[in-house]
Order: structure tokens, then C-alpha cells, then sequence
């Protein structure tokens, strides 16, 4: 079952399978809050590193609810499509943002506090990618499962070796991520390691992206 | 430190066959640290010392500022996730007279239950949608003239918010303060320390992909004991009484697609009306002969609408007007104070500014200013820029 989802999940929407090669893999436990902790032992039960964030929500969604539809706020449409990949009928997933939308620059609507307030979970890229307005809906919607730390609460750049990461910070290089590349569900190699040799398209259009500070 | 960890890794059950967990930078532990730089050239073709709207005694600080060249006001901005429940945040403004002030200082929770959050310290009210932007978030140079006369620009204190998100997909949000009163429209921290109550609703929602808006209603109940007006610095006059003040704001934003970063449009309206009862001395200190007290009774309202257009990247012209008019008015002996000459206050601004990145903003803003019979111009040059780790600013 499992690996038939995994399957499935790198055919239908494989620029979901994350740069887990980007080196750096060793120097971990250092700061390891509780969800960290709970993703991390998540990962364990993997026998390997790659397609390894499936898992981390596998065993982040049983966390959240139990009976009714696990009411889902995915920060970009990318992973509004793996929940509902992994879910299945038994997810309501709701992305904060469209394609069209440049996922830096969005403003704290109401409606987004609304959907906030009811989420059982947030999964979102993270890596200061949505630092421009996530954290004020959190702030803003009373809703005490989603908040940083808490099991209802995932970053997708807190399961991946981070690449690219600065190591110097100076805004004359214009808005740069301290934490580094936090575009993980653009990346052009995934998307082609995903798809194996076919699709080359959907590669060359998101590589432009891939350069973006 | 480390081997702790390693040590709860093995205690894991699986944990014999693990990789080492995955490197996880971080952005550091410590608050977002923000300072926020300002700085006016200002041309006032009426004096600003001599300030006055006919009709509206004015609170401290509500000049249009100097002329010339000054420096604003420097923002000094932390905060941070205090743990799991809580959240903090300080804001201390240092004025160009080398005054430090405490702006905001307060706590939140993160963690009540059923939509619940709890905000505990100094803060600036939730009162309409203009009251509680900071002064580098205000898409011009000042605030509105119905902030500037019914609220002395704006109104923060010290106290407690308890506010609530219903759970639907309409942004519904209700809240209540509680408040000390010690500045205006309050003053004095009346009935021991707890001067102020408000209460706030606000709606909001999307209509389609573009377009997103808010509405609230709010009202100010606050107790007044010598709240100083005036001249404030040499010789101020006092009242003592209730001040009521309820606010109707509404706010619509629309960007194509949702995507503001290229053009976005923002138009923003609030009315305030205001009704205040009580004693009211002039020249409380005698500084020009012997105060005069009188029975005060006055009912006064402002509003402004303003848009904002975002025409290309980093290129912004707005355009505001605002007013104030005074309705019922019993101010015996004082009447000459609340005479309005027949005049209604009012301006007229438009403003262009650019912002090479979001920490950075240049502004030109020309207002026709008509607060009183003699009408002036003012037309300000001005920068705010930000350095640091800036929390996001709400809708």
C-alpha cells in the first residue's frame, strides 16, 4: 500500500520528490524541538533518506484528527496536491496561494486567517519562504494545533538538507533566505529524477524559478 | 549537547538502522530584531506651532511636525515566539528630541483553546483598521485628520485584549479591551487605572482570486480625568468626563490574480464619530489668567477615504481626502474653543512613493491643508526604511 502511494505519488506529482541529496546530512541534533523530533523518528521507519517527506506526513496525519475529513492548510498548490495524494478521500486540503501568485509576496488576507482557524494542519515549504505572512495568519487565527511546535504544524524544509545556504547575509544581495533555498517544490532535477527521462517541459519551465534568490 | 541527543535517537526503537537525521539549518534562536529609519523634508507653508483645528482642542503631538529638515521618529522593533503559548513584542520609538518611549510592549497567547487569543501589555487599541499601524506602515506622510482630532493620531495604552475567530469560512473576529486610559482620547487613568473599554467585529473574506476585503465596527467607551489638550506644553486645557467614539472602517484590496507584487490597489475608508460629556477647564494652570471651567457637551465626527494603486513594481501613488465636521455643541463659558467658525476641516493629499525592496521606501506627498479657514499647503519628501528582521505586517 505504502509503496503503491509512493508510486503513484512520483508519477502524478513528482516535483514532490525533494533535493534529499543536497549534501550536509551529518551535524543533525542539534536543535531538535518536538516535532522535529517526531518527524525525524518518522523518517526511521524508512529504509532510506529519498522519497522520505511522504512518510513525514504519513505519520503527521494521524496526529491531527481521527474521525472527521483532516481539514489540511497547505501554504503552495504543490502540496496541496501530495496531501490529497496521500489522504485520499478522507483529506480537505486548501492551498493559500495559486500558481499564479508568487509565494513571497502575499498579503494576511481574512479569508486565510478564517481557513487557519479551522486547519488540523499546516504544511507549508518554510526556510522563510512564507515568512512575509504566515506567521501573522498563525498569530491572527487562535488556532493553538497549528502553531510552530505543535504536531499540527510541518515545514517541508525541516525534513531536507538544505542547499544553498548563504553564508553571508547582507540584503545589498537583495531578499535573500538566511536558511537557504527554501524552493524545494521547484526543483528541476527532482522534477526530471521524478519523471525519470520524460517530461523534460515541465523541467525547463521551472528552472528559471530554481535561480531565484 | 549533542551526544544527549544522539542518546534519544538510540533509545528509539528503529533507531539501529538510522541515518544520522537530516541537517537542518536554522535561522537562529534569537527575536526578529527590526529598526526602522526615518526622516522628513518638510515645506509648511502655514506654521506648524500655530496648528489648530477650529472647533477640535487637539492633543499632544498632533502638529504636522517641523518644517525643513528633521529626523522621524526611530523605531526599535523585537519579537519572537516566547515558547509554544506564547508570543512577544516590543517596540520602543526614540524621538529626534532624544526621547525614548515605550510604544508597545505585550504578550500574546498562541495556545487557548476554541479561537481564544489573549494579548496582555501595552498596545495600540484594535479600534477601526488605522489605529494600530505603525507610523512606518501608513501608506502617507501623517495620519487622517479624524485620527489626528478625535484620537490625537492614534490610540495605545496599557491593558488587556481577549478576541475571538469564529470558526467559519467568513472571517469573523470579535474582540473586547480593557484598558488603563492614561492617554488620549482618555487621559489620566481614570476609575483607578481601568479608563478604557472597547469592543471590535470584524468581517472579512475573498470575492474571487483578486479581491479581498475587511469591515469592523468599534466602539471606545473612556473615562477622562484632566485629559490635556490645547496648547499642551504651556498651557494646556483639561477635560474630565466620558468620551465615547465608535468607528466604522472598511478596507478592499484587489490584485490581479492575487499576485500584489507587480500592481495591487488598496481603498480604505473609516468614520469616526465621537460624543464626549463633562468638565472642561480652560487654561487649567493660569498660565494667561484664571481657568475657566464649563460644563461641556459635544458631539464631532471625521472620515476619510483613501486609495493607493500600485501601478508598477515598486511604484505606488495614493490619493486620500479627509474631514471632520462638528455637530452638537453646549460649551458655556468655553464656547469660544469649540467654535468651528462655520468652517469645515479638511485636506486633500496625494501622494508617489517607491520602495526599491520591501525594507525601503522614498515618499513625495502634497497636501492642500484646509484644518482651518486659512489654507496652507504642505508638501513632505520623505524616507522610511527598515533594517533587520521584520515581522509581517497584517492586512
Amino acid at each position: 500500500m505504502k509503496n503503491r502511494k509512493l508510486t503513484l505519488l512520483r508519477q502524478t506529482t513528482p516535483s514532490l520528490t525533494l533535493p534529499l541529496e543536497g549534501g550536509g546530512k551529518g551535524g543533525g541534533g542539534s536543535a531538535s524541538g518536538r516535532r522535529r523530533f517526531r518527524a525525524a523518528r518518522c523518517l526511521f521507519l524508512h529504509e532510506g533518506m529519498r522519497g522520505a517527506l511522504p512518510f513525514v506526513f504519513l505519520c503527521l496525519l494521524p496526529f491531527a484528527a481521527v474521525s472527521a475529513d483532516l481539514r489540511v492548510f497547505a501554504c503552495e498548490p504543490e502540496w496541496k496536491a501530495l496531501v490529497e495524494e496521500l489522504g485520499g478521500g478522507e483529506v480537505e486540503a486548501f492551498s493559500a496561494t495559486t500558481a499564479l501568485q508568487d509565494p513571497h509576496r502575499i498579503e494576511a488576507r481574512p479569508s486565510l486567517i478564517a481557513k487557519l482557524r479551522r486547519a488540523d494542519l499546516v504544511v507549508c515549504t518554510g526556510a522563510g519562504l512564507e515568512s512575509g505572512w504566515l506567521p501573522q495568519l498563525l498569530r491572527s487565527s487562535g488556532n493553538g494545533q497549528v502553531q510552530p511546535g505543535q504536531p499540527g504544524y510541518f515545514e517541508a524544509a525541516s525534513a531536507v538538507a538544505m542547499i544553498e545556504v548563504p553564508v553571508s547575509v547582507d540584503r545589498a544581495q537583495g531578499d535573500i533566505h538566511p536558511a537557504g533555498n527554501p524552493h524545494l517544490h521547484l526543483d528541476a532535477r527532482n522534477i526530471a529524477r521524478g519523471r525519470g527521462a520524460g517530461r523534460p517541459i515541465g523541467a525547463a519551465r521551472s528552472a528559471p524559478r530554481r535561480t531565484l534568490p | 549537547m549533542r551526544y544527549c541527543h544522539q542518546l534519544l535517537w538510540l533509545l528509539l526503537p528503529l533507531a539501529a538502522q538510522a541515518e544520522e537525521p537530516v541537517a537542518r539549518p536554522r535561522a537562529g534562536f534569537n527575536p526578529d530584531i527590526s529598526l526602522i529609519l526615518s526622516g522628513t523634508a518638510a515645506h509648511l507653508s502655514n506654521d506648524p506651532d500655530a496648528y489648530a483645528i477650529p472647533g477640535f482642542p487637539l492633543g499632544a503631538e498632533t502638529s504636522p511636525g517641523p518644517r525643513g529638515l528633521s529626523l522621524g521618529e526611530s523605531e526599535l522593533v523585537m519579537s519572537a515566539n516566547v515558547d509554544d503559548l506564547f508570543y512577544g513584542q516590543f517596540t520602543a520609538v526614540l524621538s529626534p528630541e532624544n526621547e525614548v518611549e515605550v510604544e508597545e510592549a505585550f504578550v500574546q497567547t498562541l495556545g487557548l483553546p476554541a479561537g481564544l487569543m489573549l494579548r496582555a501589555g501595552r498596545f495600540f487599541s484594535g479600534i477601526g483598521y488605522l489605529n494600530d499601524q505603525h507610523p512606518h506602515a501608513w501608506d502617507f506622510a501623517d495620519t487622517a485628520l479624524s485620527h489626528r482630532a478625535l484620537l490625537a493620531n492614534q490610540y495605545g495604552d496599557d491593558g488587556v485584549r481577549l478576541s475571538w475567530v469564529a470558526p467559519a469560512d467568513l472571517f469573523i473576529e470579535l474582540g473586547g479591551e480593557w484598558l488603563r486610559g492614561a492617554n488620549f482620547p482618555a487621559g489620566g487613568a481614570g476609575n483607578d487605572g481601568q479608563g478604557v473599554v472597547t469592543a471590535f467585529a470584524r468581517v472579512g473574506g475573498d470575492v474571487g482570486v483578486s479581491h479581498a476585503w475587511r469591515a469592523g465596527l468599534s466602539l471606545l467607551r473612556a473615562q477622562a480625568e484632566g485629559r490635556e489638550s490645547g496648547a499642551v506644553d504651556t498651557a494646556p486645557d483639561a477635560f474630565r468626563g466620558a468620551s465615547r467614539v465608535a468607528i466604522a472602517d472598511v478596507v478592499w484590496k484587489w490584485a490581479p490574480q492575487g499576485n500584489a507584487k507587480e500592481r495591487n490597489f488598496k481603498l480604505q475608508a473609516e468614520y469616526l464619530w465621537r460624543e464626549e460629556h463633562g468638565l472642561f477647564t480652560a487654561d487649567v494652570n493660569g498660565v494667561n489668567g484664571a481657568p475657566v471651567t464649563d460644563a461641556l457637551q459635544s458631539t464631532q465626527s471625521g472620515w476619510y477615504v483613501q486609495g493607493v494603486y500600485q501601478f508598477m513594481p515598486q511604484w505606488r501613488a495614493g490619493l486620500r481626502y479627509d474631514q471632520l465636521r462638528s455637530h452638537d455643541l453646549a460649551a458655556g463659558a468655553n464656547a469660544a474653543l469649540f467654535d468651528a467658525q462655520g468652517h469645515v476641516p479638511r485636506r486633500a493629499s496625494v501622494m508617489l512613493d517607491w520602495s526599491r525592496s520591501e525594507f525601503s521606501r522614498l515618499r513625495l506627498q502634497v497636501t492642500r491643508d484646509r484644518s482651518a479657514p486659512d489654507s496652507g499647503s504642505e508638501v513632505f519628501l520623505q524616507y522610511v526604511m527598515n533594517l533587520g528582521a521584520h515581522g509581517a505586517h497584517a492586512f
